[in-house]
């Protein structure tokens, strides 16, 4: 991971760091900023949304464009991770609901994808990758989602923000999803 | 033998899931942390999960490892297409701006960079002057409002009804808050223009569902009063309703109304541009403009100057509001029998009506200084007292310039305003009655400034955050050590007795607060119904008055003895030798005794950053609950 953009998320985290650069610089090389420092995670959740990396680049960048909006509208976020998240999260779902995709049909796909991305062919390797890929096949979305935001860094009560559900939903579906993962491995691990 | 409760503690169950889970992610309550540590330290079964767990989160990553997009290799490209593309947005959303909304948004960001570099702002500013003193001239070449409106006004004469034919137009009114962006619609305008007469019909429908329907004899006249258009005056803000009405403006997107709402702006400049297929006209208003307007806006089409949408901006201190007049149909259409019945000659001034629709004036709330109460004041006071919407909750009654009342406020539920309202309504049914959900507020200008100048307690009762021990937080309240040592007696668990602490804690914390609440109320009640707005109640209102007041009396009293029994239950307290201080029915002395206990309990039963001396601070208490509760 890039070092130097780490620490630059202490500073652009809170909203009235964000406040405060503007008055400094023009809002739109504060929005650059942040786009370059938050680019990789939110591609990273948005990739897993819709699955396609392409269309992941554009919804990030477009989430980018509404925070420029709101700045420049002076609207106040309380949480600038999680509203970005929580942008990125409803982009991705109205483009699948746009194609006409179901949200789990990414989820096999990607299953798929696990499976075949290894270039290792060692045989135990080989079963282990089955049982991960069987592992996140049989996860639901809202499981998925909790995962990969936890997997993110985010606290529950932000994924909970980000995915308009509750702080004790997500720790339901947090360990609901690790259950499915722990089963299968817990013996060969 | 052991009893079955005693064999339970002593077999502590194990942890579910979620909380291991939680518990590994920092995210357990700090009590539960304790719990949980302790369970973990010392049950191989739960330790076992936990590894389990973390089994989990490893495969979990690992399957996530390769679906991670390649987001390195082209970043240095993707930051830069990002900005050209950002760039490019800014410059259409500035297009987009009206003109006001773009003058306000530069002296902003103006402001806050003069503020950093005062000198460069001012030799910047003096450049300025001297360009625009430069290039004045270059700008009237543009094309002039004044041009636009007078093709608009042919656009007008064309597009007139023909004999046997009548000319239909809708418009919609819309209030868009600039800052967010959020649109709301206030209403929508029918007009029947005739072809036969100089008739026009017209039928307005607020947002509330209230209609109104009317027909104006002669529209031409300009001095035609539209009561109709009240419903929808009543939604915009008073200022600019009252200058709408004394321009004679009407709703009809004629270029005579237009040039009247725009005769009194105090200024006469304007501007004219061009976007895309529109013209948009820019008109300001001189600043400080009574009507509160910025600025009107007249958008029209660039093809055959038909009118579009006009826009009111105002520019209060922290409003930027958009009035937004918008043409959504226009027709020319058969004059039937049905239609010519509108205009009927007959009967001139017809107005038909639709159920019983208020007309809404332009009210507005007095204060208690300039207003009596009522008898139905009391009577609705001792409804919301009925329902205990006085303790706490958002809601005042507001004495209106037509002498009506008003209910108005905030409450947390729907279940919560039904309820309420089912009360206030069997009162009177005729009650005008807005409350509000939180979520429901578009902006706070739609709640009048309450009546009462005590403020508000700080949240209502079932918002007030009880911080307890059960709250995120390391600390712990100062009276912690001793409440535990009173209840880890011998056979007691310690997670029994902590968690005997927490609900002590948060019982304390409730009752303060309801202690104040009912003090809060009281003096309410007793500003609102002070002697000198009592005058002219009659005989049966005054003893409800005193009744709700002996009410709330009691409340405080019972609940200071309950508080005081409570903490001399567990304290061993020497006994006060401020017991023979009076106790007060004065409500001005008793919120302060409230607001002081409250604020004193919660100093020794929650986690805040002053710790207070614990007995002393206990004395003072029992003292100022002697007080309240004598």
């Amino acid at each position: 991971m890039d070092r130097g953009t780490a620490l630059n998320l202490a500073q652009v985290f809170s909203f009235e760091g964000v406040d405060d650069r503007r008055r400094t610089q023009p809002l739109e090389e504060t929005i650059a900023e942040l786009y370059a420092t938050m680019r990789v995670p939110l591609l990273g959740y948005a990739y897993q949304v819709v699955g396609s990396t392409g269309e992941a680049e554009d919804l990030v960048q477009i989430a980018f464009l509404r925070l420029f909006d709101q700045l420049r509208a002076h609207a106040e976020i309380l949480n600038l991770r999680s509203w970005l998240y929580r942008v990125v999260h409803n982009l991705a779902i109205d483009q699948l609901r746009r194609q006409g995709k179901q949200e789990s049909a990414v989820t096999e796909w990607l299953a798929q994808r696990s499976l075949e991305a290894h270039s290792s062919s060692a045989e135990d390797d080989l079963i282990r990758r089955q049982s991960i890929a069987h592992s996140l096949g049989i996860l639901n979305v809202r499981e998925r989602y909790c995962l990969v935001l936890r997997a993110e860094g985010l606290s529950y009560k932000e994924i909970a923000d980000v995915l308009s559900i509750s702080a004790k939903a997500v720790s339901v579906y947090l360990a609901r999803g690790l259950k499915k993962f722990e089963v299968r491995h817990a013996p060969q691990g | 033998m052991l009893r079955k409760a005693d064999r339970a503690s002593l077999v502590p169950p194990h942890l579910s899931e979620e909380h291991l889970l939680a518990f590994l992610d920092g995210e357990l309550p700090r009590a539960e942390l304790d719990i949980a540590r302790a369970h973990v330290d010392t049950c191989w079964t739960c330790r076992s999960r936990l590894s389990n767990l973390l089994a989990g989160i490893d495969s979990f990553l690992a399957s996530r490892a390769p679906l991670q997009p390649d987001a390195a290799a082209e970043r240095d490209q993707r930051i830069r297409q990002f900005r050209e593309r950002l760039a490019q947005h800014a410059a259409e959303v500035e297009s987009q701006l009206s003109f006001g909304q773009r003058v306000r948004d530069s002296w902003m960001n103006a402001a806050a960079a003069i503020r950093h570099h005062r000198r460069p702002a001012l030799a910047a500013a003096v450049a300025t002057c001297l360009l625009i003193a430069i290039f004045t001239d270059v700008w009237t070449t543009k094309v002039s409002a004044e041009t636009v409106m007078a093709r608009a006004t042919q656009y007008e004469s064309t597009y007139r009804p023909k004999p046997g034919e009548v000319a239909r137009m809708a418009l919609r009114v819309e209030r868009l808050n600039r800052r967010t962006g959020e649109k709301q619609t206030l209403g929508e305008v029918t007009l029947l223009h005739d072809s036969a007469t100089a008739a026009e019909f017209i039928s307005v429908r607020n947002s509330l569902g209230q209609q109104q329907s009317e027909t104006i004899p002669n529209a031409t006249n300009p001095e035609n009063s539209i009561a109709a258009l009240s419903l929808i005056d009543a939604t915009l803000p008073r200022p600019i309703a009252a200058y709408l009405e004394d321009q004679h403006w009407q709703a009809n997107f004629s270029m005579g109304a237009f040039r009247r709402l725009i005769a009194a702006r105090g200024v006469d400049t304007s501007t004219a541009e061009r976007h895309g297929s529109l013209f948009a006209l820019h008109f300001p208003f001189a600043p400080g403009h009574e009507s509160g307007i910025s600025e009107a806006q007249l958008i029209v089409e660039a093809r055959n100057y038909a009118p579009v949408s006009l826009s009111l901006f105002t520019a209060a201190a922290d409003t930027f509001e958009e009035y937004r007049f918008s043409r959504t149909t226009f027709a020319i259409e058969p004059r039937t029998t049905e239609i010519a019945r509108l205009f009927a000659p007959s009967d001139l001034v017809r107005k038909v009506r639709s159920h019983a629709a208020p007309e809404l004036p332009h009210l507005t709330p007095l204060t208690y200084e300039n207003s009596q109460a009522s008898d139905e004041e009391v009577q609705i006071a001792a409804a919301l007292h009925k329902t205990d919407a006085c303790l706490g909750e958002e809601l005042h009654i507001f004495p209106m310039s037509d002498g009506t009342l008003l209910v108005q406020g905030l409450v947390d539920q729907a279940e919560r305003r039904d309820a309420i309202r089912r009360t206030l309504l069997s009162v009177n049914p005729a009650l005008r009655i807005q409350i509000y959900l939180p979520r429901e507020l578009k902006s706070g200008s739609q709640l009048f400034r309450s009546p009462f100048k005590v403020s508000e307690p700080s949240a209502g009762p079932r918002s007030a955050p009880v911080a307890t021990l059960a709250d995120l937080s390391n600390e712990r309240m100062p009276m912690y050590e001793e409440l535990y040592q009173h209840f880890s007696r011998p056979g007691v668990a310690p997670d029994e007795a902590e968690k005997q602490v927490n609900a002590f804690s948060s019982e304390a914390v409730t009752l303060a607060r309801q202690t104040f609440l009912h003090a809060w109320a009281l003096k309410k009640l007793d500003d609102e119904f002070a002697a000198r707005r009592t005058a002219s109640l009659s005989a049966a209102s005054l003893p409800e008055i005193d009744r709700m007041r002996k009410d709330h009396l009691r409340w405080i009293a019972t609940l200071s003895h309950r508080q005081s029994d409570m903490l001399s239950q567990v304290m061993h307290m020497p006994g006060s030798s401020q017991a023979l201080a009076t106790a007060s029915s004065d409500s001005e002395a008793l919120i302060r005794l409230a607001q002081e206990q409250n604020d004193l309990v919660r100093s020794l039963f929650t986690v805040s950053a002053a710790a207070p001396e614990t007995t002393s601070t206990l004395s003072r208490l029992l003292a100022v609950l002697h007080r309240m509760g004598a």
